[in-house]
């Protein structure tokens, strides 16, 4: 039975219950609710981000459903991107922190950690300078507030 | 990536994806990242972190001292002329820490001991992170938190990051806590202690508390002791449940337990900010005997779980009480009153104590369940309630098996003043003594008495259950249930024992001692009592048959086994109203069916006969207790014997059933004595 999603700017999405599943949050709200034909609200989330979640749900919907312990447990945790993943999540930067919150919001861990991975992907390697580029940060810090930290944090950077 | 950053759960995720290298250099962008990241970063210190990595060596150094740089963070004031997150502040070990303590005047080799710097007279933020456990260091501490109280007004102790070195953080969060709590004194090493204003100790619990919220915080904490490494090996493994980035080998340790072939459920806690669960664990090694340090030193565990061949290592004083622990498991087959107190008063806001001595299918030795409403409820009536036990109220379960010492049980009761539920098996003398004489907000007990009645003399016991059991009644005012079936009550102490105060008893159950046994025939009862409607208008003068006995000269007319006879009567008549003045202060009871027949019997032959003749005083006198038993044969008439437990009625007395021995229908217990008669008395029963 197909489910209906309502997005934040009121558009509808109907969607195979096991893929609108991949979404703890629905899925505990059918649970509770129990099925019906109402259309599920996700005000938190517009119809291009919920458009992009749905294909990520729609591509894994056969995915074993990842248990809490696995996903918590850091060794399975690589950094590695699947290959779809990885084209999956080429977006602008809004785009990515928008699937981030929606995944966070909806309660789809493996998309939550495949939008994370991007992120460290693109922290890795660059200096501070770099990242601020990269993320429109401005350097609120005093030089002698940086320098401090510099200082207090040096044995992690070398090594 | 301002809202990423700004939600601590992704904060989190992000961080646990990034090496520390990039965690070093993402603290440096921004201080909303600083914030963000600083904690992960610092969490990621391992065991496989070198100390020249911690702890760099200043140069030049003393002859004797090693400076170290990190270990004491002072963040300055908010100076605009002198902003500053924190400064580094170089702290020295000794090299021979022996030395030290007598050589106080050493601290002024430390710059941080010298003049206070000029921007620091308002606010210091100490902030601890790793820290030697030598003695020197925290002498140090302390010196560094004595001298500078007037000027600290917050401190923040971190959350612990390296649990490989869980002794630095035990010493130094005791030497805090001595500093936090002035009066507290441990080891007799801090003597003297820092003061700090109430007001700079409010802040200080309040940074504590904020930090606590910003950080992952140890919660669960769980231990188990592979028995195959017992007594071989002093080391355990433990999990705590802080760091995922550890999971991986604590399973793999795990997995490599032959005794584990289930791993130990993890203690599920709700993530700081809400949402989903998260089960997260580290590994730490350490020695049994730091065990109780651990978890007194971990301020924010709630739930520990810990399999401790002796429980001698909960039995020494505690530096400080863990407020955070809501619930300890405990794996033992040893644990005594002294582990109770320790645990109790280490623990004042547990709310449940479960010690198992790992046998399967066997019950708990102790399953303490501390009741936190009744606490509260005790706190407004009892403004002066508290003292070295702050366990108040709740319900105890006590299985007979690791316990041997009845001693000990009763010991163990001594330290629950406010206990209000006891249940336990083969219950010896002195655990009932203790409970009357300790625990005056008892409501429930149910008990089983295993002993032997204390001989007096000649065909004349006492029996210490029935004083205890008495002395509940008369002195627990919450009293709700007790159900003891084979222990006691002696008529006489219930007679003698005054007042009973439990205006909400609704089930009482207990063996009913000491009311007279009348050994004559059904048929000489019967010309007795014909006897006595021809005595009545002599008796019409005397209320009180004995009175009549020993003052009416007529009285002695009757043969020997008449007076005897009316003795008996007589006494059984004051046991009755004995009983029924205390019963009738309790509101709400039933009895038992077997007293019931006993009643109708006594009150349909015997004592209205006895009381018709007695007059209308004596007919005043118990025309309650007549009312009272016809409802109460009302109410059973409609009950078998086997629901008659659940039936409540108005009120009575459950008495001997010996009286079948005056009972036609009921010949078969003709030879039973008195002595055996049982009392249940019930109205709705609850047991907790």
């Amino acid at each position: 039975m197909p489910i209906t999603l309502l997005s934040l700017d009121d558009v509808q999405f109907k969607v195979d219950k096991e893929v609108a599943e991949r979404s703890i949050l629905i899925k505990n709200m059918i649970e509770d609710v129990g099925e019906s034909d109402a259309p599920i609200p996700l005000p938190n989330v517009s119809s291009s981000v919920l458009k992009k979640v749905i294909e990520y749900c729609e591509h894994h919907r056969n995915d074993p459903v990842q248990t809490q312990d696995e996903t918590d447990d850091p060794r399975k945790r690589s950094n590695d991107i699947e290959e779809w993943d990885m084209k999956f999540m080429m977006v602008d930067q809004e785009m990515l922190f928008e699937i981030i919150l929606a995944a966070n919001y909806l309660d789809i861990k493996p998309l939550l950690d495949v939008g994370c991975k991007t992120v460290a992907n693109i922290i890795k390697g660059k200096t501070p300078e770099e990242i601020r580029k990269v993320f429109n940060i401005v350097n609120d810090f005093t030089p002698e507030e940086e320098a401090q930290i510099k200082k207090e944090n040096e044995w992690a950077e070398d090594r | 990536m301002d809202n990423l950053i700004y939600i601590p759960e992704l904060a989190v995720l992000l961080a646990s994806h990034l090496d520390p290298a990039s965690l070093a250099r993402c603290v440096r962008v921004c201080r909303a990242w600083h914030a963000a990241f600083i904690p992960r970063l610092w969490h990621t210190f391992g065991c496989e972190q070198p100390f020249s990595h911690r702890f760099g060596i200043c140069d030049p150094p003393q002859p004797g001292f090693k400076y170290t740089t990190f270990p004491l963070h002072i963040h300055g004031p908010p100076d605009p002329q002198n902003q500053s997150i924190s400064h580094t502040v170089p702290i020295f070990s000794l090299a021979n820490p022996d030395l030290y303590p007598a050589r106080p005047e050493r601290f002024q080799f430390c710059p941080i001991l010298g003049p206070t710097p000029s921007h620091t007279n308002s606010l210091w933020t100490p902030f601890f992170r790793g820290l030697w456990s030598d003695p020197a260091d925290l002498a140090f501490i302390r010196a560094c938190l004595e001298k500078y109280s007037r000027h600290i007004r917050c401190l923040v102790v971190p959350s612990f990051q390296v649990f490989q070195e869980v002794e630095y953080r035990c010493s130094l969060l005791r030497a805090l806590a001595i500093w936090i709590e002035p009066g507290i004194c441990c080891d007799g090493i801090w003597g003297a202690h820092a003061t700090l204003s109430n007001d700079g100790q409010r802040q200080l619990r309040r940074a504590i508390e904020q930090f606590a919220r910003r950080q992952p915080f140890l919660e669960a904490i769980s231990c188990s002791d592979p028995p195959f490494l017992k007594g071989k090996h002093t080391r355990f493994i433990t999990q705590a449940t802080i760091d995922p980035s550890s999971y991986d080998q604590q399973e793999q340790l795990l997995d490599t337990h032959p005794s584990s072939s289930s791993p130990p459920r993890p203690f599920p806690h709700r993530s700081p900010h809400g949402g989903r669960r998260h089960w997260k664990y580290v590994d730490v090694t350490l020695r049994e005997s730091d065990y109780v340090d651990m978890l007194t030193c971990l301020p924010h565990v709630r739930y520990a779980r810990f399999e401790i061949q002796s429980m001698e290592v909960l039995t020494r004083p505690m530096a400080h009480p863990q407020t955070h622990m809501r619930e300890l498991w405990l794996c033992t087959s040893t644990f005594d009153d002294r582990c109770l107190r320790a645990v109790l008063e280490s623990f004042p806001n547990l709310q449940r104590l479960y010690v198992h001595n790992g046998g399967e299918d066997e019950p708990p030795l102790i399953d303490l369940i501390l009741d936190r409403q009744q606490r509260r409820r005790y706190g407004e009536s009892d403004p002066g309630g508290g003292g070295g036990v702050r366990a108040e109220g709740g319900t105890m379960l006590i299985y007979r098996g690791g316990l041997e010492q009845d001693a000990e049980v009763a010991r163990m009761i001594a330290q629950l003043p406010d206990l209000i539920a006891f249940d336990y098996y083969n219950m010896k003398d002195e655990c009932f003594a203790a409970l009357a004489q300790h625990c005056p907000r008892l409501r429930h007990v149910r008990a089983d008495w295993e002993g032997e009645p204390v001989f007096l003399g000649e065909d004349d016991y006492d029996f210490l259950p029935s004083q205890a059991i008495s002395l509940l009644l008369t002195s627990c005012p919450d009293l709700e249930t007790v159900d003891c079936p084979d222990t006691p009550l002696h008529i006489r102490h219930v007679l003698d024992g005054g007042r009973w105060i439990c205006h909400n008893l609704r089930y009482l159950r207990c063996e009913m001692l000491g009311i007279p046994w009348m050994d004559w025939s059904y048929e000489l009862y019967e010309s007795l009592m014909d006897c006595w409607s021809e005595m009545a208008p002599r008796l019409s003068l005397a209320a009180d048959p004995m009175n009549a006995l020993s003052s009416e000269p007529s009285f002695l007319a009757l043969s020997e086994p008449e007076q005897e006879m009316l003795r008996t009567i007589s006494l059984r008549e004051q046991c009755r109203q004995g009983m029924e003045a205390q019963l009738s202060r309790v509101p709400l009871l039933r009895i038992d069916r077997r007293c019931e027949c006993w009643n109708d019997y006594m009150h349909e032959k015997g004592y209205k006969n006895y009381l018709r003749n007695k007059g209308k005083t004596a007919t005043t006198n118990c025309s309650q207790l007549s009312n009272a038993l016809a409802d109460a044969a009302v109410t059973v008439t409609n009950t078998n014997k086997s629901s008659s437990q659940s039936v409540p009625s108005t009120s009575d007395v459950g008495s001997p059933d010996s009286v079948a021995a005056m009972d036609p229908l009921m010949e078969q217990h003709e030879k039973q004595p008195l002595m055996d008669g049982s009392l249940i008395i019930s109205g709705d029963f609850h047991l907790t």
